[in-house]
């Protein structure tokens, strides 16, 4: 049954895929002009040159016989080659893509982890200065855009820290270049980008946790809970709160292409070598085989995510039975 | 008469709302014996279940202002929260109108029904788990040991509520107060569980508050009878006595406004004109008075207590005080 | 044009002493959809194969238990929703697939009234524009006539012409319940279904919203198809009343010929549970408490459908019924639910006449499951069947004998499913007490829930026929 779903669920992915990349494709034509910034510039090519890299790299065919190549290669386990490098796409992400996973399920973890107590005071003090408290932050971590946050620890932790001598994060990198890559060292460079993420998560999430509580803790079975003479904490958290978390994964799994395009902010502003980062610059350069690569493997990235989620949901609430 | 096993006194349970104070329990007293079956009837929102919440201080966010719920000697209005939760689930047990949701739908029946001997009898899980078995097969679960493994979901509407009954009856309490426990269900089904009930009541000898709406399930279950009506006990007496002669005109009329099925000829019934009241915003005198045929000036002045009227039963009636008794065209 | 020509016909022919309503083998099936795709994967048997008449005039109640099926029947009638098989008559001229401006047309002799005031009442419209909405749709009156008869409808309905102006939510159950039925009469409908319109309002209301609807009918000249769960107020307000059951009519009769003499079970059983407000009836009643929970409309029982739950289902017995093998998702009916299926039956019969020791001069079954079994082995071997029945009671007390026997005599017992094994030592011992010989018990046991150590006391020689967990699952 199980693995009847779970192939479903991977056919229609499928579909989700392809559509993605194609429109990627669509955009990046639509906005690229017709050729990728550099070689035209080059000194050193002779136009004779530039028109022969061009045939090569295929520039000069409609979109849908490039996207058509493209596919044919995927399907064979061929990603292609960086525009800009030469170097192998796979090798690309497959650099990056550890980076970007560190990071994004620390922000998850570390959301999840704050999120879920919070809510649930927000919920239980309903009211009192605490859940007042909690509302002002989290409205915060909505208005603040991450960029801004991003810049202004760096300069609190990195930059100021520093100026006063004291013990500071760096502001950049997954590791530093000169003897580091040790596991304190990555934590270190860690704490930053993974604040600022999670901080978006934890607003949102502990929002949600609180009123998904309020939600469950006005339910008849929580007064039957009570009525058995168990102590409030028990009913709140054997009765309450698994039910209150079952919306909460699915909103996880929704929010997970948020997860990969909001890292990719924080990528970009913390130097974090992962694949947003790595979209982000090849985007610019208009590099079509990384960004295409990069995309593919960000949308398996979100559906595997998805599925999970669905998954999931279906451990922690009996009433969905996968048919 | 023996001591009663739980004496309610001047009970007064209040809600702040936005259009004012809500007296939903006003001034309610009344008793319950060990063993008996005491009904309460009273249209929606007159106080009935929020009388019971009360009892088990599970009224929140309503407050108890007044009054005192005498149970074994302590006073459970005052008793800490931590003496309340030894009562609750222990010594009385409570189940509610809608089956659908009162049982929480991510845990296992089974697990659910032993929960209360669990937390207060400080048995394992295993054994909570059997003794459940035996509860839930007690109150007719078929399979009962594998119909433990279900979870709520997979049990329909009568079976939910068997297993609410089979909950509340794990730590032999000795009162059970069933708020509605039918008003859901089909009437086949209903009947399947009043038959529980009583089956119940004569097994265990637990006392029985049954909340209802229904004049009918209460004349076949209860031996005594109490009716209220916007927050106040109008009318208490025994089952027989109050509907062969009710002493309060609200009991009076509804008993004439309800079809009865072994109603020999076809005739018009004779409705309560008007509305059921407000809470917010009653009347003065008696509450009764806007629909009231009998009523003469004094009703729309002053309140009416419950006192003693005839042999057995109690009315809040200024005309059946005086003794006149209830005729109508 | 022909078609409206033998329509148009067809009206002629009708008079009013014909049905207003016939209604013949209509079925309502809605489809079960599983899974991504949204196969279907079944039906819900909704409504399925029922005959009625409604005559002109009359009120025609209609009760049954929640999802029996009596909405759609009555959705079905006035075609606010397409019949899956069989027609609808409406005065003659068959309704069942008309369309467009003819469907329209019939609209406007045809109404509903809802049970949930709270629902079916939009919140942003003014009571006014509820009630004149169906005057807008059918051209019935403008401008100042259309408010003219707004207010009418109002005062017809017992409320204020005033409150024409008013929201919904500022009125209480009973009156917006008098709303809906004003909104019904706007079209001056000849009929009109009313679907459980007291069940959600308050004791204290009900009786005016009855009274209201009596008033209406005499003074409109109204006929009702009138729904509800309480088969007392249905036989108060109604001239006949038909009972339904898992989408079919099991009984129709005048209420006070239906309370006397019900001539199905299933009527009996719902009499039976209809609760009434007077001690001195209520305590002294026989109750006949039905078992279990109706089947599912999916895959209704072959054969009668209530016989899964009907406590005379032995007298209905044909010997075509076989112990279903027990579906494991659905262990609560393993015991109870049988199938027509006549080679099995066969094959199980003929295994447990085997079973049956020679000396055996009747067989005994203690409960419907076993009975049926029973009947099986009774007719592969010729032995007759004495029953053993239990109070219709399910954790039963005391059994009672039925049928004729002599003292001394040896008898097979039958148990259908042992699960701890109650059962059948409290029909041993009925047996015993009846002087008769017990010599053998034939048995299908459920897995691991002490029965067979239970049986083993009674010290009685028995043969398990086959193990609930190795039947086949299907
Ligand atoms: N639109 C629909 N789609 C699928 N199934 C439906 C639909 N409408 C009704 N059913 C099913 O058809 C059956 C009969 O429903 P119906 O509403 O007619 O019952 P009812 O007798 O009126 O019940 P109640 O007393 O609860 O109102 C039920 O099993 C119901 O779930
Ligand atoms: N028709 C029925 N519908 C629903 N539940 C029933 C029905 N008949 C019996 N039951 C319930 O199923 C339970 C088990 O049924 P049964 O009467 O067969 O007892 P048992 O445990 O099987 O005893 P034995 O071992 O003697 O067969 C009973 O306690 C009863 O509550
Ligand atoms: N949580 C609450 N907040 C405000 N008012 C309430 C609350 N619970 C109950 N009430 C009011 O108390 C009164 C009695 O309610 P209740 O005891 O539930 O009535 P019933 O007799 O139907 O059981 C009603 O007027 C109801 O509106
Ligand atoms: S006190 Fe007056 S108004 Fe109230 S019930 Fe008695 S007669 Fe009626
Ligand atoms: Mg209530
Ligand atoms: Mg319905
Ligand atoms: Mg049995």
């Amino acid at each position: 049954m199980l693995a009847k779903y779970v192939a479903r669920r991977f056919l229609a992915s499928l579909i989700v895929v392809l559509g993605v990349t194609a429109i990627t494709l669509a955009l990046m034509k639509t906005t690229s002009g017709s050729y990728v910034p550099g070689i035209d510039l080059n000194p050193a090519l002779r136009p004779e040159d530039i028109a022969r890299l061009r045939t090569q790299l295929g520039l000069d065919e409609p979109p849908q016989v490039w996207y058509a190549t493209w596919l044919w290669n995927v399907i064979h386990g061929d990603f292609g080659r960086s525009m800009i490098d030469g170097s192998r796409v796979t090798d690309h992400i497959f650099e990056r893509l550890p980076n970007t996973l560190e990071l994004t399920a620390t922000a998850i973890v570390i959301g999840v982890l704050v999120a879920v107590p919070l809510g649930v005071i927000g919920a239980l003090r309903r009211g009192s200065k605490a859940d007042h408290g909690l509302t002002v932050v989290s409205v915060a971590g909505f208005a603040v855009p991450q960029f801004w946050m991003g810049l202004m620890l760096i300069l609190i932790f990195s930059v100021t820290l520093e100026q006063h001598g004291l013990p500071w994060l760096p502001s950049s990198g997954a590791f530093s270049a000169f003897q580091g890559g040790d596991l304190l060292d990555r934590v270190q460079h860690l704490i930053l980008p993974a604040t600022v993420l999670s901080f978006f998560y934890t607003s949102t999430w502990s929002r949600f946790i609180r009123s998904s509580m309020l939600e469950v803790l006005s339910q008849d079975y929580i007064r039957t809970a009570r009525a058995k003479g168990m102590s409030e904490r028990r009913v709140v958290y054997l009765h309450g709160l698994r039910n209150a978390l079952i919306p909460l994964i699915t909103l996880i799994g929704l929010e997970l292409p948020g997860l990969v395009s909001g890292g990719l902010v924080v990528e970009v502003v913390f130097g974090w070598p992962g694949i947003g980062k790595l979209a982000f610059e090849r985007a610019l350069q208009y590099d079509y085989t990384t960004v295409m690569g990069v995309t593919f493997f960000a949308t398996l990235l979100v559906i595997a995510g998805n599925l999970l989620a669905d998954l999931l949901y279906g451990v922690l609430d009996p009433r969905i039975r996968y048919g | 008469m023996t001591q009663p096993l739980l004496e309610v006194s001047d009970l007064h349970t209040v809600f702040s709302t936005k259009e004012g104070m809500v007296k939903a329990v006003d001034g309610v007293s009344f008793e319950l014996h060990a063993g008996e079956t005491l009904g309460i009837v009273g249209e929606s929102g007159c106080g009935k279940s929020v009388t019971a919440l009360s009892i088990m201080r599970l009224q929140r966010p309503g407050r108890i202002v007044g009054g005192k719920v005498m149970f074994k000697g302590q006073d459970l209005t005052r008793v800490s929260e931590y003496e309340m939760r030894e009562v609750r689930g222990k010594e009385i047990a409570m189940i509610f109108q809608d089956p659908m949701t009162s049982l929480n739908p991510v845990y296992r029946v089974g697990w659910q029904v032993g929960e209360p001997t669990r937390l207060h009898g400080g048995w394992d899980a295993k054994k909570a788990l059997s003794s459940a078995v035996t509860m839930l097969a007690r109150v007719g679960i078929p399979s009962a040991a594998a119909r433990a493994k279900d979870y709520p979901h997979q049990f329909s509407g009568g079976m939910r509520q068997r297993a609410m009954i089979a909950m509340g009856l794990t730590t032999t309490p000795e009162v059970l107060i069933a708020d509605e426990p039918t008003t859901a269900l089909d009437v086949t089904i209903q009947a399947q569980i009043l038959d529980l009930l009583r089956d119940v009541n004569r097994e265990f000898g637990t006392a029985t508050i049954l909340i209802t709406h229904n004049l009918g399930v209460v004349a076949g279950m209860c031996q005594r009878l109490i009716v209220m009506y916007a927050g106040k006990i109008v009318e208490a007496g025994p089952t027989t006595d109050v509907f062969a002669n009710p002493k309060h005109p609200y009991t009076w009329s509804l008993l004439r406004s309800i079809p009865r099925l072994d109603a020999e000829r076809h005739e018009p019934l004779k409705p309560i004109e008007g509305l059921p009241p407000n809470l917010v915003d009653l009347p003065a005198g008696c509450s009764f008075h806007p629909r009231c045929v009998f009523k003469v000036d004094r009703c729309s002045r002053d309140t009416p207590a419950l006192l003693q009227v005839g042999d057995t039963q109690r009315s809040a009636c200024w005309v059946t005080q005086s003794g006149t008794e209830l005729k109508g065209a | 044009m022909p078609e409206a020509a033998t329509a148009k016909h067809l009206t002629m022919a009708w008079t009013a002493n014909d049905p207003l309503l016939t209604v013949s083998d209509l079925k309502v099936w809605f489809p079960v959809a599983s899974g991504v795709m949204q196969r279907t994967v079944g039906h819900v048997h909704a409504v399925d194969g029922v005959d009625l008449e409604i005559r002109a005039g009359e009120t025609l109640g209609l009760v049954g238990e929640s999802g029996c099926g009596k909405s759609t029947l009555g959705r079905a009638a006035i075609r606010l929703l397409k019949p899956t098989g069989g027609t609808v008559h409406f005065k003659g001229e068959d309704i069942t697939s008309i369309r467009g401006e003819h469907l329209r047309a019939l609209r406007r002799e045809m109404a509903m009234i809802f049970q949930d005031p709270y629902a079916s009442l939009d919140p942003r419209q003014t009571v006014g524009d509820i009630i004149g909405e169906p005057i807008d749709v059918h051209g019935l009156a403008k401008g100042k006539e259309r408010q003219d008869r707004i207010r009418e409808l109002l005062r017809v309905v017992g409320m204020n012409p005033r409150f024409a102006d008013r929201y919904p939510h500022e009125f209480s159950g009973g009156q917006r319940q008098r709303i809906g039925i004003a909104r019904a009469l706007a079209v001056e409908p000849t009929f009109i279904v009313c679907d459980e319109p007291i069940s959600a309002l308050d004791v204290s209301i009900q009786a005016q919203i009855i009274n209201l609807l009596e008033n209406l009918q005499s003074k409109f000249k109204l006929t009702y198809l009138f729904i509800a769960h309480d088969l007392s107020v249905v036989k108060h307000i109604s001239n006949r009343v038909a009972v339904m059951y898992l989408g079919k009519i099991m009984e129709v009769a005048p209420g006070q010929q239906l309370y006397r003499r019900p001539r199905h079970p299933y009527t009996g059983s719902l009499l039976s549970a209809i609760p009434i407000p007077d001690p001195k009836v209520e305590l002294q009643r026989k109750r006949l408490i039905l078992q279990g929970d109706v089947a599912s409309p999916v895959n209704p029982p072959s054969g009668c459908r209530f016989r899964t739950r009907c406590p005379r289902a032995a007298s209905y017995l044909k010997g075509d019924f076989v112990l279903r093998s027990g579906r494991r998702s659905n262990r609560y009916f393993d015991k109870f639910l049988f199938e027509t299926d006549p080679a099995l039956l066969k094959r199980i019969g003929a295994e447990l006449a085997r079973l049956v020791p020679a000396e055996t001069q009747r067989l005994a079954a203690p409960e419907l499951g076993a009975v049926l079994l029973g009947g099986a082995v009774s007719l592969e071997t010729g032995l007759p069947l004495v029953l053993v029945r239990k109070e219709p009671k399910g954790y039963g007390t005391a059994k009672q004998l039925e049928g004729r026997f002599h003292a001394g005599e040896r008898v097979t017992v039958i148990e259908d499913v042992v699960t701890t094994g109650g059962d059948s030592l409290r029909s041993i011992e009925a047996l015993r007490a009846a002087e008769l010989d017990v010599i053998h018990l034939v048995v299908v046991l459920d897995r691991g829930e002490g029965g067979e150590e239970n049986i083993r006391e009674a010290r009685i020689p028995y043969s398990p026929l086959f193990r609930i967990q190795d039947l086949p699952l299907d």
